[in-house]
């Protein structure tokens, strides 16, 4: 199976990265990842006044995106008919261990509870770029990276999406239940293949099963 | 060219008990599995009832963080009599959940909300030779583990995949939902005027999938699809823009009109906004082919709402109304406010035709899910 690569975002403890051009630093932003209220508008120079009010996993999928400029590689046509697949080992971790804290409480923190469902935070994804395709969240573990991207081929190359936002998010800010902490998110903006693509083209199972880390290709396209 | 994808062994844990069979005939016979709370009792929501799995339909002591690993195990045991015990060693599991295996954070075990932690342990137990996948995607996981699933069999990837869909009531989702002000204090009623919320259930259903016709019970899954909201992330579209559009994907791939859509299994919380938007999302989807939606249920007041498990003990509903050839009548619907085009059955109706049913089930990040069951 083949799609095409059409742009991609990175987004880890160094900064957002993307292929059309976006490098920033957070040191440079003087802000911690993945990023504050201010961070959209300070990099992208657009409003987004929810932002701060949405989980890490989001922020970090936010960004990528941003970086990877979808609102300018495809259409508002073509975002009706894409779909968004992300994989993520860490999942909602920090997420459900606030939320369990708050049991105890008198109020629940009910703010965050729908942020325990991974697919939440793909639907800020989708509901800020109006991505009406199929959105997947795949919980991944370490041995089986690149499940997102299998799944976004399979719909590609079976015509039920014509345009795909695959990757991978992992957003723990410190060690977490014995999970050590990562600051990852990169998304790769697939079409259906089209040997004209000037970026690249994403094979399987060619290269997808025999790399260990299958977004690193996505990442060296970023820096 | 897209292989046939059947439906080869399917098994049911719900608040009816353990097994399809208790599972239909209550939802058929207008049942309901919503009963005062008793294993989750101790939880303050301001909710009387949860669908819980009975005590007594356990085999033993089982913990509420070790129910979602009891049921799917329970479950696919019923699905793999019914396939008649097939070779497990080229068979994969397909695991869809919300939150799964939560022991390490409510508890003292070991799962930490990952899916694919269960799944990996579930493959172990069932002797499953192949590695499995897992994914979330809130309430519509059952119906988007079934695509999944039939997605890889359609093309030649696998001959065989085992699909689990499991949740089970703990307290950090009776407060989750509670503390979000969705459950109704009583019986959810689904529809109706009155409706003020949802009701919670536990739940497990396993669906093997087969390339071959002669493992078929009957049933394909002929077409599946999935789409987005992309409006607001707990909330539904108030057009019903997404799950509309799933069921128009899903009836086309299937190679369908709408109009050979014999009958709806609904997603059907029981909220004031999800049940107004799915019906003018579904009346939208069959306008200029019908005045009215083909007769449509759902099964939320009689099952509580399974969350990752609904989309796959719904299907398995969805399926036993064309093979009944009839439609049960929507439990604690008296009298809908919703958009009359979504035709709800208030008591049990035969079905004239009764070859393909479609589910579609829809979740928060405006998630949404559609497949079509073809006899």
């Amino acid at each position: 199976m083949k799609a095409s690569i059409l742009a991609c975002g990175l987004v880890n403890e160094v900064g957002i990265f993307g292929t059309r051009g976006t490098h920033a630093t957070w040191e440079a932003l003087e802000m911690s990842p993945p990023g504050t209220g201010k961070t959209v508008k300070a990099l992208f120079g657009k409003a987004d006044p929810t932002f701060r009010r949405i989980d890490m996993l989001a922020r970090g999928l936010v960004l990528a995106c941003e970086a990877a400029d979808l609102e300018s590689v495809l259409t508002s046509e073509q975002r009706m008919e894409t779909c968004v697949c992300v994989e993520t080992r860490t999942g909602a971790l920090a997420t459900d261990i606030n939320f369990a804290a708050s049991l105890e409480d008198e109020c629940v923190h009910a703010g965050i509870f729908p942020y325990s469902l991974t697919s939440t935070s793909l639907g800020e994804v989708a509901l800020r770029y109006k991505l009406h395709g199929a959105t997947i969240s795949m919980s991944v573990q370490e041995d089986d990276a690149g499940e997102s991207l299998r799944e976004s081929l399979r719909m590609l190359n079976c015509g039920e999406c014509q345009y795909a936002v695959a990757g991978v998010a992992d957003t723990l800010s410190e060690p977490t239940a014995g999970e050590a902490p990562v600051m990852r998110t990169v998304v790769a903006v697939l079409s259906a293949y089209d040997p004209n693509s000037q970026l690249g083209t994403l094979t399987w199972p060619d290269r997808l099963d025999t790399e260990r880390d299958p977004f690193q290709q996505f990442a060296a396209m970023c820096s | 060219m897209r292989r046939p994808v059947f439906v080869a062994g399917r098994g049911a844990v719900s608040g009816f008990g353990v097994g399809v069979a208790a599972l239909v005939d209550g939802v058929f016979a207008g049942k309901t599995a919503l009963q005062p709370r008793s294993r989750t009792a101790d939880y303050e929501v301001a909710t009387s009832v949860v669908g819980e799995i009975p005590a007594a339909a356990l085999e033993g002591d089982v913990a509420e963080n070790g129910l979602p690993r009891y049921t799917a195990i329970a479950a696919t045991n019923e699905a793999l009599a019914e396939a008649n015990q097939p070779d497990r060693g080229d068979m994969g599991l397909v695991l869809a959940t919300t939150k799964a295996d939560m022991s390490g954070i409510c508890g003292d075990g070991r799962g930490l909300g990952s899916p694919m932690f269960l799944a990996q342990q579930l493959t172990h137990q069932l002797e499953l030779g192949v590695p499995p996948s897992a994914l979330s995607c809130a309430c519509a996981s059952g119906v988007i583990g079934i695509a999944a699933a039939a997605r890889r069999i359609a093309s030649g990837e696998c001959d065989r995949l085992l699909v689990i869909a499991v949740d089970a009531v703990n307290e950090f989702i009776l407060k989750g939902f509670g503390g979000m002000g969705a459950l109704d204090p009583e019986r959810c009623r689904p529809f109706d005027a009155e409706r003020r919320g949802v009701s919670l259930g536990d739940g497990a259903a396993a669906i093997i999938l087969s390339a071959h016709e002669r493992e078929s019970v009957g049933v394909r899954v002929s077409g599946y699809a999935g789409a987005n909201d992309a409006c607001h992330v707990t909330g539904p579209d108030y057009q019903g823009l997404g799950i509309g559009l799933a069921a128009k994907r899903a009836v086309h791939h299937a190679g369908l009109k709408m109009s050979d859509i014999d009958v709806v299994h609904l997603h059907a919380t029981g909220t004031r906004a999800n049940d107004k938007s799915e019906a003018i999302g579904l009346g939208n989807a069959w306008s200029g082919v019908a005045n009215k939606t083909p007769p449509a249920f759902g099964s939320k007041g009689q099952t509580g709402h399974t969350l990752g498990a609904a989309g796959g003990i719904e299907s398995l509903l969805a399926i036993a109304a064309l093979e009944r050839a009839e439609v049960p009548k929507n439990v604690g619907l008296e009298e809908s406010d919703c958009d009359p085009r979504l035709d709800l059955p208030t008591s049990p109706r035969p079905l004239s035709r009764t070859g393909h049913a479609l589910k579609v089930a829809s979740g928060f990040g405006g998630v949404q899910g559609a497949a079509v069951f073809s006899r």
